[in-house]
């Protein structure tokens, strides 16, 4: 087991945050920097796959189990194709954001925002589920 | 003097290049010693570096998005996969049915000089004038800044413009979760 070796665990210890925090910082300002819901879900999944391959297995589904790994990759999805239908409802287009809000340009802002959310919980939560799935008990 | 402050451009666009070029050498190289590796764990370190180097190499030619997916995708979080898989299959490969080398051989040389064929009729690069940058690219450059008003092109193609194919290209990532689910649960049950 890698919990053994007191410098990796201290390592990942001190740069797990950080990755965390890069990850969720990609997602947040994916409008006005390189990266998006797709680059911030994986550096997100990548975090939780290094504390995984430290710490366990047993340790690692304590907190999270497969089938909420599940439900959360399928709720990423349902929130994209829910943003699409919000629009759909006030006789506009589907996936056309320009009437989820008064101002055209809010409207594209907020459905921007909400449909990289989804695509980054649907990537982080499936590659998660990937990994876990092939790692050997 | 103008040309003494214009001089850190001009040597910083050289400097791209040359390290462009050297990434691509690293790249070139690295292919070579995957090809000639004989050890599985060997071959998936050797693909991680090699994820890493085209990581760096889009970089330097203006594409942080893919370099970032590159590194984070390719670098680490498939390495990491792969390497679960190995200490499944085992590191002793001899064991495993060994594939027709020379029909792999012919096809690898065939697929070569089919892509360097094709190669030949893309647009060199970062070209102004070629197919792609004159349809398409240039609404998108001219409506950006009134239809949507974010900085990132990018995010606004992939996200508004392009919507339908970024919702399909997410289901095929559920999809391709729920397929390694349904395998995976599949094998244990008959075990």
């Amino acid at each position: 087991m890698l919990k053994d070796f007191i410098v990796i665990k201290l390592i990942l210890s001190f740069i797990l945050p950080y990755i965390t925090l890069y990850a969720i910082y990609i997602q947040l300002n994916g409008e006005i920097s390189p990266g998006g819901g797709f680059q911030a879900g994986v550096i997100f999944a990548t975090g939780i796959i290094g504390y995984e391959l430290v710490f366990g297995k047993e340790h690692f589904l304590r907190f999270i189990s497969i089938k909420a790994l599940l439900i959360c990759s399928v709720m990423g999805v349902f929130l994209y194709a829910g943003t699409g239908v919000v629009s759909l409802i006030f006789s506009d287009n589907y996936l056309n954001y320009n009437s989820l809000q008064s101002n055209a340009i809010a409207g594209q802002h907020l459905g921007i925002f909400l449909i990289e959310i989804g695509v980054g919980l649907t990537v982080s939560s499936v590659m998660c589920l990937i990994y876990t799935l092939l790692r050997e008990d | 003097m103008e040309e003494f402050f214009t001089l850190p451009f001009k040597i910083s666009f050289v400097l791209d290049e040359m390290l462009l070029f050297i990434a691509s050498l690293v790249l070139l190289i690295t292919c070579f010693w995957l090809i000639i590796s004989r050890n599985l764990i060997e071959s998936i370190i050797i693909m991680s570096v090699f994820s890493l180097f085209i990581g760096i190499c889009y970089l330097f030619m203006d594409a942080p998005d893919v370099a970032m997916t590159e590194t984070a995708l390719g670098a680490c979080l498939s390495t990491c996969v792969l390497l679960n898989v190995a200490k499944i299959v085992g590191e002793d490969t001899g064991k495993l049915k060994k594939l027709n080398t020379l029909l792999a051989a012919i096809l690898c040389s065939f697929f070569v000089v089919i892509l360097t064929w094709i190669s030949l009729d893309l647009p060199s690069f970062g070209t102004q004038d070629s197919e792609v940058q004159t349809h398409l690219t240039k609404y998108y450059l001219q409506n950006t800044r009134t239809d949507i008003a974010i900085p990132s092109f990018v995010a606004a193609i992939l996200a508004s413009y392009r919507g339908y194919d970024t919702l399909g290209e997410t289901t095929v990532i559920l999809i391709a979760g729920l397929a390694v689910l349904v395998i995976v649960s599949r094998k244990n049950n008959h075990a």
